[in-house]
């Protein structure tokens, strides 16, 4: 099952640092079942972060993900 | 993967450096070739903030012999809670000059160079090549990707670092030869749509963060100069203040990149970095146009007896600071998401404000297309209100 490691903003909003989720899912509804479980807070991080499958940027929000990948979810900031 | 030093060792040290930098000079892995490295470096820290001041002090103390400086802002007392290389002297002045009388006092013998002016696309590629090594702590997204793409495309790499309130992250992008690692676009491709990510200065730092970070950043700076240790290329240093960790996250070059791609297709800076950010949204802008007030004018109002119904569309932290007297506290994270509409009043004038008039451009825009046809915003926010109305309330 792919793992999921929220990061910052995003690890505030989910209330857990990693989880699993059901294999198969693509992006698209990867973030829908985060934010189901977790909440429209969550919800509006996801809509600006980035996704890192195994250290690589995803944009496919259409193919499912990769069964066992490690999946990054890094809201930006720019704050210095 | 180890990289060569970024600097040709200078000649010499003299006694005076010998004796200053005798703690790096017995470290075998810096020793005097290394420390000549660093005599020889051409560090440029863009923004003298928070992350900029920890950077500038220990990159000089160092013995780093060339530190430019860009800033083209002014010292104000709310940057002292966490900007160290500024004091309370130096208040009102500027950022780059405060930088370099603190950098000259903490180590004479390094060579200081001041940019006051702001980076742009006209002037970023001629200061960036008079440096080895940029360091990258400015506060907004559009200076980031300005400083992104100019780094990709002159191939010198820079140490990124980027705060907010207990998270902080920093990395090493160098997207060139002979690192081959990734860019900021790889990670980010495009800035967070406008008003989604609060800046700083809207959801707040913890001061002391900025240590935390800055001194990564001037890590992997010292590293790469000299050529030692692990370069945090293809790494992303993730710091979680409150649970005190630090995790490293792998990131690889993004076959897709517009910039540092195989199928780059982006050759040169964009046209406008602000428009590419957009600082606020379309649909703000068009919101706020013949539906925007100055500070005096609600002041005129309000003396006018007008029936206003005015919201402060901030958080409540920043409500309990400084508020506009007879507002009431709606964030604008309610207004937008049409939670709180139900609260607003049919019958009254209704007047939106925030810090400094980008919140309430947006939180406009959801209540007009909620129906609320005349309702305005406040130019400026409440600091337009503290300078324009009431000085005496405390601007921050
Ligand atoms: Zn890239």
């Amino acid at each position: 099952m792919p793992t999921v490691r929220f990061f910052a903003g995003a690890r505030a909003a989910a209330g857990v640092a990693e989880e699993q989720v059901p294999p198969g899912l693509t992006l698209a509804e990867l973030a829908a079942t985060l934010a189901s479980r977790h909440g429209e807070r969550l919800g509006t991080v996801l809509g600006a972060a980035a996704f890192l499958v195994d250290g690589q940027a995803w944009h496919d929000r259409h193919t499912p993900l990769p069964a066992g990948a490690t999946i990054d979810v890094l809201p930006p900031f720019a704050g210095g | 993967m180890p990289l060569p030093p970024l600097v040709q060792p200078a000649e010499a040290l003299s006694v005076d450096e010998i004796r200053r930098y005798s703690r790096h000079l017995i470290i075998p892995d810096v020793a005097t070739a290394g420390q000549k490295r660093l005599k020889n470096a051409r560090v440029l820290c863009v923004g003298a903030g928070g992350l900029g001041s920890p950077a500038m002090m220990y990159l000089a103390a160092a013995g780093v012999g060339t530190l430019g400086i860009v800033d083209f802002d002014t010292v104000d007392e709310s940057n002292l809670q966490r900007q160290v290389i500024h004091g309370q002297s130096d208040v009102g002045r500027s950022k780059a000059e405060s930088a370099a009388a603190s950098i000259r006092e903490i180590n004479p013998l390094v060579q200081v160079v001041i940019h006051n002016t702001a980076l742009d696309r006209d002037n970023v590629f001629e200061i960036f090549r008079g440096y080895d090594l940029i360091v990258d702590g400015t506060d907004n997204f559009a200076t980031r990707y300005l400083v992104n793409d100019a780094a990709v495309l002159l191939g010198k790499p820079y140490v990124w670092g980027s705060i907010y309130r207990f998270d902080g992250q920093a990395s090493v992008f160098w997207a060139g030869e002979p690192a081959n690692g990734p860019c900021y676009r790889c990670l980010y491709p495009e800035p967070p749509p406008p008003g989604m990510v609060p800046s700083c200065a809207e959801g707040g730092v913890l001061g002391v963060l900025c240590a935390s970070i800055g001194s990564i950043q001037v890590t992997e700076a010292i590293k790469l100069l000299t050529g030692v240790g692990e370069p945090l290329v293809g790494r992303l240093m993730v710091y979680d203040a409150l649970e005190m960790s630090y995790r490293t996250i792998t990131v690889r070059k993004d076959p897709q990149c517009v910039l540092c791609g195989p199928n780059a297709t982006q050759t040169e800076l964009l046209a406008d970095y602000e428009d590419f950010c957009g600082a606020v949204s379309e649909e703000a802008v068009s919101a706020t146009l013949g539906a925007t007030i100055t500070a005096t004018e609600l002041k005129e109002w309000q003396d006018a007896g007008k029936d206003l119904f005015l919201v402060d569309v901030r958080e409540p932290a920043e409500y309990e600071i400084v508020r506009i007297p007879n507002s009431v506290l709606i964030p604008k994270g309610e207004v937008v998401s049409g939670e709180a509409l139900a609260r607003l009043p049919q019958d009254r004038q209704i007047v939106l404000y925030c810090k400094s008039g980008v919140r309430s451009a947006e939180a406009l825009a959801a209540v007009k297309a909620a129906g609320f046809r005349d309702a305005v915003h406040v130019q400026g926010g409440v600091l337009g209100w503290v300078r324009l109305v009431d000085p005496s309330l405390p601007a921050y």
